[in-house]
């Protein structure tokens, strides 16, 4: 169920920090929760002023996040984004929705998982 | 940073800041530390790390590269160039092109490592570092006219052996280590004293007022030990303490 949102590897780190602090894993869904919709939301915000620096930016950060989880299509996508506004490449509304289904179906991914650890 | 008898780096006294404004990768991070044994503690940013870091006293930087405000690469050649800190910084960052590792390096990193972390790869930088630093500070570490013999607890001041009691001896190398820089109280009860920093500090404050008379710490010595209102203490050069008070 976790394919291919999210990088078993990465998984398993936080499985083994679990060992260390319990409540670990379910605390990394909220921290994503709220970093990754938060970047999104600078990523819209960006992309409607028309601001590529700005979008750039907040793409990264997104990269960053899904990557910390190991959320293996968001960090593609963001990836790409980030990759586009940093060229100067025309960037449709689409790519945005696009976006913010991943963070959803990495975040049922994760819950997902969750239940299983 | 602490060391044992032998001079070496007690893991679990060595407390490592992370700078990083991803806060999924940050509890990651100090996750990881503390799984291996040492203490994390995290910056949202540089600007957050400059507030608070004498008052938390790290002992080596996790940094990430792309953070909002500062860089994470304009703060560490701040911090090598201006500030003259000798704090050990690892580079933890997505960028991971060649010519990328090679500026973080030449900035002043002591080592890169790429995300995602993996976590035995940071933990085995983490101490090829501090093994790096020990070798290089061997038994005797000196700000002159203070030397600290640290496999024999030995102090000297200017050459001539003095005695200091062991408490004096661990609470001077600490502020020496730290010169510079506001270290707390509660830093001071947690990594000298060895007890929870929530009891009494008036121990703490008798000392420091000894260590001034004894050892020429009240700026005799070329050394002053400053207190900082509400936040602890601050070991200057006597030309640091003029430059500021100007």
């Amino acid at each position: 169920m976790s394919e291919p949102w999210l990088n078993p590897v990465q998984l398993d780190e936080i499985r083994a920090l679990a060992k260390v602090r319990p409540d670990f894993p379910e605390h990394m869904l909220v921290l994503f929760e709220e970093a990754a919709t938060e970047a999104l939301e600078g990523c819209v915000g960006a992309w409607l002023s028309a601001d590529a620096d700005q979008l750039e930016s907040f793409a990264h950060r997104l990269k960053g996040t899904a990557a910390s989880l190991g959320a293996v299509e968001l960090r593609s996508q963001a990836e790409r984004l980030e990759m586009d506004a940093g060229t100067g490449a025309s960037i449709q509304r689409r790519r945005l929705d696009e976006l913010e289904r991943a963070i959803e179906a990495t975040c049922r991914a994760y819950a997902d998982w969750l239940q299983q650890v | 940073m602490l060391k044992n008898e032998a001079g070496l780096l007690k893991t679990k006294d060595c407390v490592v800041g992370v700078i990083d404004d991803d806060p999924v990768n940050s509890a990651m991070l100090e996750a990881m530390l503390a799984r291996a044994g040492y203490t994390g503690l995290t910056f949202a940013s540089a600007a957050d790390f400059r507030r608070r870091s004498g008052a938390d006293s790290v002992d080596m930087i996790l940094l990430d590269w792309d953070m909002p405000g500062e860089s994470g690469i304009a703060f560490l050649r701040s911090m090598r160039e201006q500030e003259r800190m000798t704090t050990p910084v690892i580079f933890v960052t997505h960028y991971d092109r060649d010519e990328q590792i090679v500026q973080g390096l030449n900035a002043g990193a002591d080592d890169y490592v790429t995300k995602p972390v993996d976590a035995k790869i940071l933990i085995a930088r983490i101490e090829s570092v501090l093994r790096r630093l020990n070798r290089k500070g061997g038994d005797v570490e000196s700000w002159p006219p203070f030397e600290f013999d640290i496999t024999e607890r030995a102090l000297r001041i200017e050459g001539r052996p003095r005695h200091a009691t062991n408490r004096e001896f661990e609470l001077m190398l600490f502020m020496f280590r730290r010169h510079g820089r506001v270290v707390t109280r509660e830093s001071l009860l947690t990594h000298v004293w060895r007890l929870n920093s929530n009891v009494e500090t008036r121990s703490i404050d008798t000392h420091v007022s000894r260590l001034r008379k004894l050892f020429g710490l009240d700026g005799s010595s070329g050394w002053r030990l400053e207190g900082v209102y509400q936040k602890g203490y601050c070991l200057k050069r006597v030309a640091e303490s003029v430059d500021i008070d100007r």
